[in-house]
């Protein structure tokens, strides 16, 4: 184990050096907050979206997962998993996995439908199948509404026992799937980043974004996987569920109890979905590593004292496990 | 593996529909010997047809020697695998619900009637009414695919409801004639008259444009992902089951849609080449 204050090349604090003599940990020595990420279950569901260039691909899959940021004020969260190959997607087209994430399956079916009426079935040459195991107690009729658009004039066909609707459109026929996979997945793995500059934060925060999305199966929900608006749970205006988390604002240092570290000019969050805790937790792990550049004071992350989700995701399990 | 030999062909047929393998699996040799065949009007015993040899246990069961006179041969099976080297008789297959057979040779008539699921796979060539419904019953096939290697005979998919027909070679007259739902796929020459009266479903033949029944309306090129899956489907299921040369799949041009048979229905489709 090592500890912080040996590997920054200056003299610590008394206090810090005492507190990595109680066993601080880092990476490089950065400094690794011992905390915990605290995620939550949410319902998932995989779109394989695919169409006839990637160009069209990448516009129906910002079109379907577009303002899906986070729960608190979205019907979903949802991000593009990985886009994917000709020879990995059903129809041999270029496409897209991508990931969906929701307070219930009812909530996420509805979500879908939208999304996917809205976002992917108007987008030329576009079609939408299923990236999940299909149980059929808890699968998300989702084509098999969205089927209605064709008026009477659409038709299904059943291959491999998966239903396929062929909805007549403009530019020939929109191929949906029927029914979609639903798992509980796991949301609100989070790291927060504190640096010396807003430049070197958000560069460690883009190289631990690019880290943590290469992992299979996970999502960073938020524009360009960074938040820089960390929000604690309510506010002082009764209707407001989350309000800004002052203790990680610098520009209130002074006025309020301040969680950044003494160095820090800026913080940045990463908020991470996955399909299943081990995913968010390597999701998670890699990102602290690339995150750990010089300038990075504290990498830690958000909870609420345990008591919103089952899985508290340790950073100190973590590092422990490597890389 | 289970094996039953003909002892001697004879012109008269031999109705046997207890030979499945799901059912024979939890009997014994000599069990399997005592079922009852009806050889003409006669009523007799396997025994007296067949070399029963094996064992039935592992759910494979192989009819060997001349059966082309062995007619309900795996009817309503359920689950595992009757393999027939050699030409098999009539109603092979009928009613079935799960399970896999191959067909080594030829198939006679009535191949997959009114079947549920499954798979039948022939590398010979089959007789008429594939996966059609009997007289005077209002579906034929719904559900399960039938694979045929070489030519089919008359009305392929009579009044079919569901699932998937695969002929790699020519039919006969009227293929998909009555069609109700499903798909047929016919990779050589289909024969006159297809998708008469059909109501719903979809006739691809990707290779050779037929000559249609006036009451089918061109729409012209289809623009749809939909061909692209059922091609991928069956290049799976080339590897899957093992089909080898003869199913030589072509990759398939861009084709044509006609709506039909508008003296009913019409939605119903023909696909195939403009």
């Amino acid at each position: 184990m090592r500890f912080a204050g040996l590997f920054t090349g200056r003299r610590a604090p008394k206090t810090e050096r005492l507190a990595g003599f109680q066993g601080m940990l880092n990476i490089r020595g950065i400094e690794i907050e011992e905390t915990f990420a605290e995620a939550f279950p949410l319902a998932c569901a995989r779109v394989i979206l695919t169409a006839e260039h990637p160009r069209l691909v990448q516009s129906a899959a910002a079109a379907a997962t577009g303002n899906a940021s986070s729960v608190i004020g979205c019907d979903a969260e949802a991000g593009v998993d990985r886009l994917l190959q000709p020879d990995e997607t059903p129809d041999g087209r270029p496409g897209a996995s991508l990931l969906f994430f929701g307070y219930s399956r009812p909530a996420l079916e509805q979500s879908l439908v939208s999304r996917i009426g809205q976002g992917i079935l108007p987008c030329p040459t576009t079609a939408a199948y299923n990236g999940l195991p299909v149980d059929p107690e808890k699968c998300l009729q989702v084509g098999s509404r969205i089927r209605f658009f064709g008026d009477g004039w659409q038709s299904s066909k059943l291959l491999e026992k998966r239903r396929f609707w062929r909805v007549p459109v403009m530019d020939g026929e929109f191929v949906v799937e029927e029914a979609f996979g639903s798992g509980k997945g796991v949301a609100g793995g989070n790291l927060i980043l504190q640096g010396t500059s807003r430049e070197i934060t958000l560069q460690a925060a883009e190289n631990a974004a690019d880290a943590m999305t290469s992992v299979p199966g996970v999502i960073l929900p938020f524009a360009h996987g960074i938040v820089r608006a960390g929000s604690k749970v309510g506010s002082r205006y009764p209707n407001l569920k989350a309000s800004t988390n002052q203790a990680f604002c610098p520009s209130l240092r002074g006025q309020v109890v301040s969680e950044l570290h003494p160095r820090a000019a800026v913080a940045y969050e990463l908020v991470v979905d996955g399909l299943d805790l081990e995913s968010v937790r390597q999701s998670m792990r890699l990102g602290m590593d690339a995150a750990a550049i010089p300038g990075i004071v504290r990498i830690g992350a958000g909870n609420y004292g345990g008591k919103l989700g089952p899985f508290l995701i340790h950073l100190k399990d973590l590092v422990g496990e490597g890389p | 593996m289970l094996t039953l030999t003909r002892l001697k062909s004879h012109p008269v047929p031999l109705e046997s529909e207890c030979i499945r393998p799901d059912t024979l699996s939890s009997l014994d040799n000599s069990a399997i010997s005592r079922l009852t065949v009806w050889h003409g009007k006669n009523k007799a015993e396997l025994g007296e047809f067949f070399a029963v040899t094996g064992c039935a246990s592992d759910g494979e069961l192989v009819l060997k020697g001349d059966c082309s006179r062995v007619k309900l041969a795996g009817s309503g099976m359920t689950a595992g695998l009757l393999k027939v080297e050699g030409p098999i008789g009539m109603h092979t297959g009928t009613g079935m619900r799960g399970g896999i057979i191959r067909v080594e040779g030829d198939a006679d008539d009535w191949l997959g009637a009114e079947m549920f699921g499954g798979t039948i796979v022939v590398t010979g060539n089959a007789g008429h009414h594939v996966g059609a419904a009997y007289r005077g019953a209002l579906r034929g096939m719904r559900g399960g695919e039938i694979i045929i290697l070489g030519s089919a005979g008359d009305e392929l998919g009579s009044t079919m409801r569901r699932g998937l027909i695969v002929v790699a070679g020519d039919t006969g007259v009227f293929p998909g004639i009555n069609l109700l739902a499903g798909t047929v796929v016919v990779l050589g020459r289909p024969g006159v008259r297809p998708g008469a009266a059909m109501r719903r479903g979809s006739m691809v033949f990707p290779h050779y444009r037929p000559e249609l029944l006036p009451t089918f309306r061109c729409a012209g090129p289809l623009d749809s992902v939909f061909p692209a899956l059922y091609f991928r489907h069956l290049e799976k299921m080339e590897k899957r089951l093992e089909l080898g040369q003869g199913f030589k799949l072509k990759p398939w041009n861009q084709l044509t849609r006609h709506s039909g048979d508008h003296v009913t229905l019409g939605k119903g489709e023909i696909l195939c080449p403009a």
